[in-house]
């Protein structure tokens, strides 16, 4: 089997590297420079899916799908935004339930209906996907459904808290169940690319959203040594991170592609004069 | 103005779906007055390319009945 490596996942795993070790060498995460990274890269994967939204256009299903996903992507920089900005604003930091939260959980609805309008664009026939991918699928979906909510579903209510925490954060553990079932119809998409370039934006999508749920789970279980700024605890950031990061890479790729296909067909059409 | 044939808009047709509006544009313009088996060509390489094989001849067999690919 041959495998490529592309120059833009070559970049992408450098920045990741780089970020690795600034979070290894730094006594602490609790500093205004590192804490900027997921607002940052939040803001990149924005910007990215903006500009990849527009060689498609809203008339295509295909642009739908990456204008509601871009739209998911917004969502999340806005909270990163409001939450930087309040915690560096409110003494004693950021709290929750803010209007941070409220953005996070908007991203889901348009993840979902991106993710539907791609998954009705592939027309999958379950019958026709190989059976042993299905049951690896689904089993893992299971596994990550029961960590989902058990560590974050039951955890997620709090009778001496606040109704609207209390929503907040049941809000986070339904929203993590849709990122399950996302997932799922997101490696099902990409299979049926595959061996295209299309498969390798919505591998990156899985990808994403596979470790956000993680990174969800891990911070569910230990939010507590995150909150202290304990390490290996702080890396859980990193996976947030990388979920920013593998859209970015997903979309440019797919910016790249179509971008190529118009330009080799317009040197075509001035060539024929 | 030349009539577009049946199977150049069922090709753009499906350019626009996975590549969007602006590319199925300008392949209007190089598939204009272009014959049939040069538009299957020019739409078979794009779409092998991009959505794998498979998908790629499911999706022209399709669009031309079964008769070209």
């Amino acid at each position: 089997m041959k495998i490529v490596i592309r120059p833009n996942f070559i970049i992408l795993m450098a920045v990741f590297l780089v970020l690795l070790a600034i979070y290894v060498i730094s006594p602490s995460i609790r500093i205004p420079q590192i804490q900027a990274f997921s607002l940052i890269f939040s803001i990149v994967a924005s910007l990215v899916g903006i500009y990849t939204s527009r060689i498609y256009g809203f008339k295509s299903t295909i642009g739908r799908s990456f204008i509601l996903i871009t739209g998911g992507l917004i969502c999340w920089s806005v909270a990163e935004i409001i939450w930087y900005v309040s915690d560096k604003l409110i003494e004693g930091g950021a709290t929750s339930p803010s209007m941070a939260d409220i953005f996070f959980l908007l991203a889901y609805p348009f993840f979902g209906a991106g993710i539907y309008y791609g998954f009705t664009m592939a027309k999958i026939k379950l019958k026709q996907v190989n059976q042993s991918l299905l049951v690896i699928v689904l089993t893992a979906s299971l596994i990550l459904t029961y960590l989902v909510v058990y560590f974050i579903l039951f955890k997620a209510y709090d009778s001496t808290a606040e109704p609207i925490a209390n929503i907040v954060n049941i809000g986070y553990g339904l929203g993590d169940l849709v990122m399950i079932i996302l997932s799922l119809m997101t490696i099902l998409v990409a299979r049926e690319y595959k061996g295209g370039k299309l498969a390798s934006f919505w591998k990156a999508i899985a990808l994403g959203f596979l470790l956000v749920l993680i990174a969800d789970i891990v911070y569910a279980i230990y939010g507590q040594q995150f909150l202290d700024d304990m390490k290996p605890y702080t890396y859980i950031d990193l996976l947030w991170i990388a979920g920013y990061l593998l859209p970015v890479y997903g979309m440019l790729e797919n910016y790249l592609h179509v971008s190529g296909v118009q330009k080799k067909i317009k040197l075509k059409l001035q060539q024929r004069g | 103005m030349e009539q577009a044939s049946n199977l150049q808009t069922a090709a753009l047709n499906l350019i626009s779906k996975y590549f969007g509006q602006s590319t199925a544009e300008v392949y209007g313009q190089f598939f204009s007055g272009e014959p049939d088996d040069v538009i299957i060509t020019s739409l078979s390489e794009i779409m092998v390319d991009y959505v794998g094989e498979e998908k790629a001849k499911a999706e022209i067999n399709k669009m031309t009945g079964g008769v070209v690919v």
